[in-house]
């Protein structure tokens, strides 16, 4: 065995100090960017109209099981383009706030081009949440990542239908 | 929930004779099953009361005592050092990749096995010495 982990989500109205979502989704198997802040909704029934952004997702991994130490957490998009008109925007975070489709400043990088995992942004970590406060670059308890937060914007002259297959990796040591 | 699969499983020998084998399950000797989280088998490693004195893992060993990294089948040894460094300390982890494609988050997988070890140069300062194992 090794560590066990699994990505969670969290939606709603920013709630707590430190702020996190009011409903903590567990086991999430997917990140779709769409229309409604929520894990079910499938993508196709809320889609992004061209011209507006997705709601900002707040995704981040939960670490149980089997492990020394968690370290060196890496998160980026490492292959794949998407097409014209859409703008992957992201960000490493302990910090929630409300999911909208208003363009999130907070997201400071930009994620479109696919760069090489070792080039990504660099992911801390935490025993409290992926809100916790002061979290750390390695991890020797059960504990979270912190949020990676996305946000898929789009022009007026983004084609319609699915994105074009893209690879997002999250990347970490483990012993 | 996922585990990364391991290919590769480590040996540890230490100087008074004791070996520690890493068990298929990781599991450390002082387990607890009522626990979210427990430390792997390589605390045990790290906790042992010994010189530990070469490190296995996926067809490679290190001598921590002298530095040089060998083959496990072959008796020909080699060093990473361009000069020679004092206070070695073990390097063992794995690279683990969580890919997201096209929206689905994918099976956890280790991507590299790392076993080396950091040792001071006669400056004072810290190197590392490390060799990447494909997982």
């Amino acid at each position: 065995m090794a560590a066990t982990f699994e990505f969670n989500e969290d939606n709603g109205a920013a709630t707590g100090s430190p702020a996190k979502g009011t409903t903590r989704n567990t086991a999430v198997t997917q990140v779709n960017w769409k229309n409604v802040d929520d894990v079910a909704t499938a993508y196709g029934s809320s889609p992004i109209t061209a011209g507006n952004n997705s709601f900002t997702k707040y995704q981040f991994g939960k670490f149980t099981g089997t492990f020394n130490q968690i370290s060196a957490g890496l998160w980026a998009h490492t292959a794949g383009t998407y097409g014209s008109g859409l703008t992957l925007k992201g960000v490493v975070t302990s910090t929630y706030a409300t999911p909208s489709t208003t363009t999130n400043a907070a997201l400071t990088q930009t994620m479109t081009t696919a760069i090489a995992i070792g080039s990504g942004q660099t992911v801390l970590f935490s025993t409290v949440g992926p809100e916790g406060a002061s979290p750390t670059t390695t991890l020797a308890a059960a504990g979270f990542t912190q949020y990676l937060a996305t946000q898929l914007q789009t022009t007026t002259g983004a084609s319609q239908g699915d994105t074009a297959t893209v690879t997002l990796t999250l990347q970490y040591n483990e012993n | 929930m996922a585990t990364a699969n391991l290919t590769h499983l480590w040996q540890a020998d230490f100087e008074d004779g004791h070996t520690i084998n890493q068990p298929h399950d990781d599991r450390y000797s002082k387990h607890d099953d009522s626990a979210e989280w427990n430390p792997s088998a390589f605390r045990d490693v790290l906790e042992y009361d010994g010189q530990l004195k070469m490190f296995w893992v996926g067809g490679f060993g290190i001598n921590l005592e002298t530095g040089m990294f060998r083959p496990e089948d072959e008796t020909d040894q080699f060093s990473l050092e361009q000069v020679p460094l004092t206070e070695r300390k073990l390097i063992y982890y794995r690279e683990t990749i969580r890919d997201n494609i096209n929206g689905e988050w994918q099976v956890a997988h280790v991507s590299r096995y790392v076993i080396g070890y950091e040792g001071k140069n006669p400056d004072g300062e810290i190197e590392k010495k490390v060799l990447y194992i494909n997982g």
